[in-house]
């Protein structure tokens, strides 16, 4: 009894070892050249004991939105992820952060994405009237204010619906302008790319266009970054629609911050790179990067050491000028 | 640059009715079809109207006004996008043979360049547009035809004074009829 336990726990435990280190691999892929900074994390009141993620940050430096799972005030009971806003006065000055008021109680509100412009803010939901299954009615939705400076102006969201919203997972918006030099750079097309597990099941990056902020037309599905081992998704793109940030991984395992290019709007994506140490880590997982409109500031998420524990915001810099295209 | 069929087809035909003929007039008109070439596009409908005045044996003045469209089918907008092309510019010619019956000239023209986009997205109409400073130097040749009627065909290059960023060079073929008195 005791051999046959023996022989029976050898391959059980091979097993296991094997599909914990396939599970914790991360994606192989060309290193990037860089030029970021070492990150840091934001602190509190941005980062907390709780879990954050996706922190959008304001053209002038002075505004981030982000999501995180900690309660909104001390009689929330309920354990979801809600939006939150953190505001400065200065660049130098300490954040100040609070709840946002467009969150459903008991429902997922996160990974925001604020347009450069500050009116617009897409983030995911599988609130009411989202659609999908009972396991995952994971939706990109939108909300909009008419005042940047009214952290809590924003409109009733709206769910985006179709063409980008399906019965499958939808997430990580990541809202841009081009100008195409086709149309003499005078043409302002607002594009969004979002996460999408509609065709194979796991996540991959989309593009479509938006006006208004609804979207229209077909999405594109962007297969010069994508794969069919790994999940790509929580994209950001630089202002001017030029480089792109993602994250990449085995669905359920560590992901790594990947960056492609391009020097044309209209232009295929470059094959990605993954971004190199310190900003990814073998052994931890890196995700939801978020570029600020001037293109010198990357947040994204890590439970690294460091942080103040579940998945902080880091944030690396980098001088404009050394930007990889 | 793509050259459209046009533009062969009409020198082809004005060269088979050239006719020695007397030496340019000192003050002309000129209507010719044009085509410009901006990056990743070239604009094959278009139009440019001149007056030219000769001030001295070789040189004289030019003033032109110009337009040239496109129109194209976006996938991505599932509209189309109407562009255009209007300049406004004057300058100096300098014709060193006047009197040939086969006249090339030499030009320089400053002016501005308007340019514009307009597309329908969702029921809302969309439109842009920029005016710059350009100056645009070119080369052509006019060959008589009958009368006081010559024919022309010029090349120009423009440079556009834009943001830093922008896309500033422009190429611009033309073929037409000149009418001098």
């Amino acid at each position: 009894m005791a051999t046959g336990n023996r022989f029976g726990v050898i391959p059980i435990f091979t097993v296991a070892v094997v599909s914990f280190t396939w599970l914790s691999a991360k994606p192989a892929a060309q290193t990037a050249s860089s030029a970021w900074s070492n990150p840091v994390p934001l602190g509190a009141p941005v980062n907390s004991p709780f879990m954050e993620s996706g922190a959008s940050i304001s053209a002038d430096g002075l505004t981030m939105i982000f999501g995180t799972n900690r309660p909104c005030t001390d009689k929330d009971t309920i354990s979801d992820q809600d939006l939150w806003v953190a505001r400065r006065s200065s660049i130098s000055a300490p954040w100040q952060a609070q709840c946002l008021l467009i969150n459903a109680d008991g429902f997922t509100d996160n990974v925001p994405y604020l347009s450069p412009d500050g009116h617009w803010l897409y983030f995911v939901s599988d609130r009411p009237g989202s659609i999908g299954t009972q396991t995952d009615r994971r939706d990109v939705w939108v909300s909009r204010r008419r005042d940047v400076q009214n952290d809590q102006g924003w409109e009733e969201p709206v769910n985006i619906g179709a063409p980008v919203n399906t019965e499958a997972p939808e997430g990580g918006p990541a809202y841009f302008v081009t100008r195409e030099a086709k149309y003499f750079r005078l043409l302002p097309k607002e594009k969004l790319i979002f996460n999408s597990a509609r065709e194979t099941g796991s996540f991959d990056l989309w593009e479509v266009s938006v006006f208004d902020g609804m979207a229209f037309g077909t999405p594109k599905r962007l297969d010069e970054v994508n794969t069919l081992e790994f999940t790509e998704a929580g994209s950001t793109v630089s202002a001017d629609g030029l480089e792109l940030f993602f994250q990449r991984g085995l669905p359920g395992g560590l992901t790594d911050l990947f960056t492609a290019t391009r020097h044309e709007p209209d232009e295929r994506w470059s094959q990605p790179m993954r971004l190199p140490a310190p900003l990814n880590t073998p052994e931890y997982t890196e995700a939801v990067p978020r570029l600020s409109p001037d293109g010198s500031m990357l947040i994204f998420q890590s439970n690294r050491p460091g942080g103040l524990g579940n998945g902080d915001m880091w944030i690396t810099t980098r001088p404009v000028a050394a930007r990889s295209r | 640059m793509t050259l459209t069929k046009p533009i062969p087809i009409c020198t082809a035909l004005l060269f088979a009715v050239v006719t020695p003929s007397a030496a340019q007039k000192p003050f002309t008109v000129e209507g010719a079809y044009q085509v410009t070439h901006v990056p990743q596009q070239t604009l094959r409908l278009g139009w440019m109207a001149e007056a030219a005045v000769r001030v001295t044996h070789g040189w004289g003045g030019v003033g032109e006004i110009s337009g040239t469209y496109k129109t194209v089918a976006d996938t991505a907008l599932t509209s189309n996008v109407k562009l255009g092309i209007h300049v406004y510019a004057g300058g100096i010619r300098w014709t060193p043979r006047p009197e040939g019956s086969v006249a090339p000239h030499l030009q320089l023209l400053v002016g501005a360049e308007h340019a514009s986009v307009h597309t329908s997205i969702a029921s809302h109409e969309i439109g842009e547009s920029m005016t710059h400073l350009m100056i645009q130097p070119g080369v052509g040749v006019s060959l008589p035809l009958r009368g006081p009627v010559r024919a022309a065909a010029q090349i120009d290059y423009r440079r556009v004074f834009m943001d830093e960023n922008a896309d500033r060079n422009r190429v611009r073929l033309l073929v037409g009829f000149r009418f001098g008195w």
